[in-house]
């Protein structure tokens, strides 16, 4: 048997055919090539390219006046999802009509301004209290961000600044 | 290694819960409903977590200090904190002591558990079959592979035997390839039911790229018959191949070497090679010694460093002849030289550890190391750290 294997090798090798270690990559135990662990693709655009980000406009908190009542379950004794919970979608629904709101609602605002506040958060940025309102505290950690990324500093909710931190605004 | 279950103190819960873990990352970058997330509080320092992020409709909360959220569910006291991290998707469930991790995102290996139920019933089968009525699982998995990363790479499908959902395995995998498109898909399925046409025909177009892993014991009728403990099976199965073949589908073979499959394992490598040249690889497997495996120690072990010779000449069977080989949960040291380039780090990071022997060896990090189940009388008497690379370049 041995030796009817060895000759169909023998003709395999002589007619070139494609080896297992050309069909498929073998794992070499003792030398691994590190630049295919390292080898990384830029995407051609960027996170938010062709979004229209509603949220760039907005510069504090002041100008709404019931940031306090917007959940149902505020009162934090329910454990059932309020039924005007939808808007808490990181990503909310797409919209049907291509006539974009210029405005987020109230909702959509503060979830938005939360996940800007985390994503600070957990680049090491202090934004406050992560509580969804466009604090002080919350535009100077943008502004710290901005600048230490090296985009245009302005404190507030730029798509630069949300692709940076990598928040879909649509 | 990392477990996938901890005890914990669960609260306020009615029914069991499937949701995503959200740390400060995820809740700014991902795009899961809140409802379906347990926020993790542990990684938010007190004065950042405000009353108005609690209020939002969490699933839950995991926190060391559930009084913060008092009346909403909450995860707490975890024997190991490690075990849930940021992107998992975990399960709690009333009056249980623990959280059970589905998907971990760091690990190297997911799978979705479909059935306890089988068909077979291996000698050597790390996960015994168990009669019972688990069909809440189907319903359970469509939730988590709804939060699961759509940037995964890589999902098993496992059991049991997944076939015996019937069209509920077809609807689970084509629900796989809608939420996760670019995710590859890998069943473990004995191959059986595949024998009837029609049920095969379904596999056709199920997903666009999913690859059936069907075990073979031995080249002749008996043995295989033998190794899963039921008559007929190696005929269905050897048809299951050949109706997954005829209609395209992706095949590895994965044969586990028990001490009766070894005896023959080059006759079944040439009788792969012969008869199944259209499957994209072959495994030949150690033994992972749990469940019925434990049992049955003396049937079904061989030391490895008994059968080298035997594997190196099975893998040249089947390499020369293009079909992809490889050699899972074996260590380095135990397998010649030669049979280095087709050893995989094949072991779930999960049940995955190494021995003390393993601290100094210069190839660790490419070895599979050994089930963390293994006990001594598993493990080859062939283990050496390999200190010098010199003594075994070729």
């Amino acid at each position: 048997m041995r030796s009817i294997n060895s000759l169909v090798d023998a003709i395999v090798a002589a007619l070139a055919l494609p080896s297992a270690d050309q069909v498929a990559t073998t794992n070499s135990p003792v030398l691994i090539p590190d630049a295919d662990l390292k080898a990384t693709v830029t995407l051609p655009s960027s996170l938010n390219d062709g979004v229209r980000n509603i949220y760039a406009g907005h510069r504090s908190h002041s100008s709404h006046s019931s940031h306090s009542s917007h959940y149902s379950g505020s009162g934090g004794s329910s454990s059932t999802p309020s039924s005007d919970s939808s808007s808490y979608q990181t990503a909310p629904a797409p919209l049907a009509s291509p006539q974009q709101p210029t405005k987020p609602t109230s909702d959509q605002l503060r979830y938005m301004i939360m996940r800007v506040q985390a994503g600070l958060y957990s680049h090491k940025y202090d934004p406050g209290a992560i509580d969804g309102v466009l604090s002080e505290a919350t535009k100077a950690a943008i502004r710290k961000y901005q600048s230490d990324r090296h985009i245009t500093v302005t404190g507030t909710m730029t798509t630069e600044l949300l692709d940076s931190l990598g928040i879909r605004a649509d | 290694m990392l477990a996938k279950r901890t005890s914990a103190a669960v609260s306020c819960v009615s029914n069991p819960l499937v949701g995503k873990v959200v740390g400060p990352r995820d809740l700014a970058n991902e795009t899961h409903n809140v409802e379906r997330c347990f926020l993790d509080l542990r990684q938010l320092a007190n004065a950042v977590i405000s009353d108005e992020l609690i209020s939002l409709p969490w699933l839950g909360f995991i926190t060391a200090d559930p009084r913060r959220v008092e009346g909403r569910c909450t995860i707490s006291a975890l024997s190991d904190d490690t075990v849930i991290a940021e992107g998992d998707v975990i399960r709690i469930a009333p009056k249980a002591r623990y959280v059970d991790v589905l998907y971990r995102r760091s690990a190297n290996a997911n799978a979705l558990f479909v059935t306890e139920r089988c068909t077979n019933f291996c000698v050597m089968c790390s996960q015994p079959p168990r009669e019972v009525n688990d069909r809440w699982r189907i319903t359970e998995l469509t939730q988590v592979i709804d939060l699961i990363d759509r940037t995964e790479q890589w999902l098993g499908i496992t059991g049991g035997e997944p076939t015996l959902l019937g069209e509920d395995l077809y609807h689970l995998i084509r629900a796989c390839g809608s939420k996760l498109p670019t995710t590859a898909l890998h069943v473990l399925t004995n191959g059986r039911r595949f024998a009837e046409h029609p049920y095969a025909n379904q596999a056709q177009n199920v997903h666009h790229d999913v690859t059936w892993g069907i075990p073979l014991y031995g080249d002749v009728a008996h043995l295989h018959d033998y190794v899963v403990q039921h008559e007929g099976a190696f005929a269905e199965t050897i048809r299951g191949l050949y109706q997954l073949a005829r209609i395209g589908q992706k095949i590895e073979i994965r044969v586990v070497l028990v001490k009766d499959t070894l005896a023959r394992l080059s006759k079944l490598a040439s009788y792969i090679r012969w008869n199944f040249p259209f499957v994209t690889h072959v495994a030949l497997m150690g033994l992972e010694p749990q469940g019925f495996a434990r049992a049955n120690y003396e049937a079904i072990w061989q030391d490895p460093a008994d059968f080298a010779s035997k594997l190196e000449d099975s893998v040249s069977i089947l390499h020369n002849r293009g079909i992809r080989t490889s050699i899972y949960n074996l260590p380095l040291c135990v397998l010649p030289v030669s049979l280095w380039r087709f050893a995989r780090r094949s072991i779930s990071d999960w049940k995955n550890t190494y021995l003390d022997a393993c601290a100094h060896c210069r190839v660790r990090d490419e070895c599979c190391g050994f089930f963390s189940s293994a006990t001594k009388h598993w493990i080859s008497r062939a283990i050496t750290p390999i200190s010098d690379l010199r003594e075994v370049s070729p």
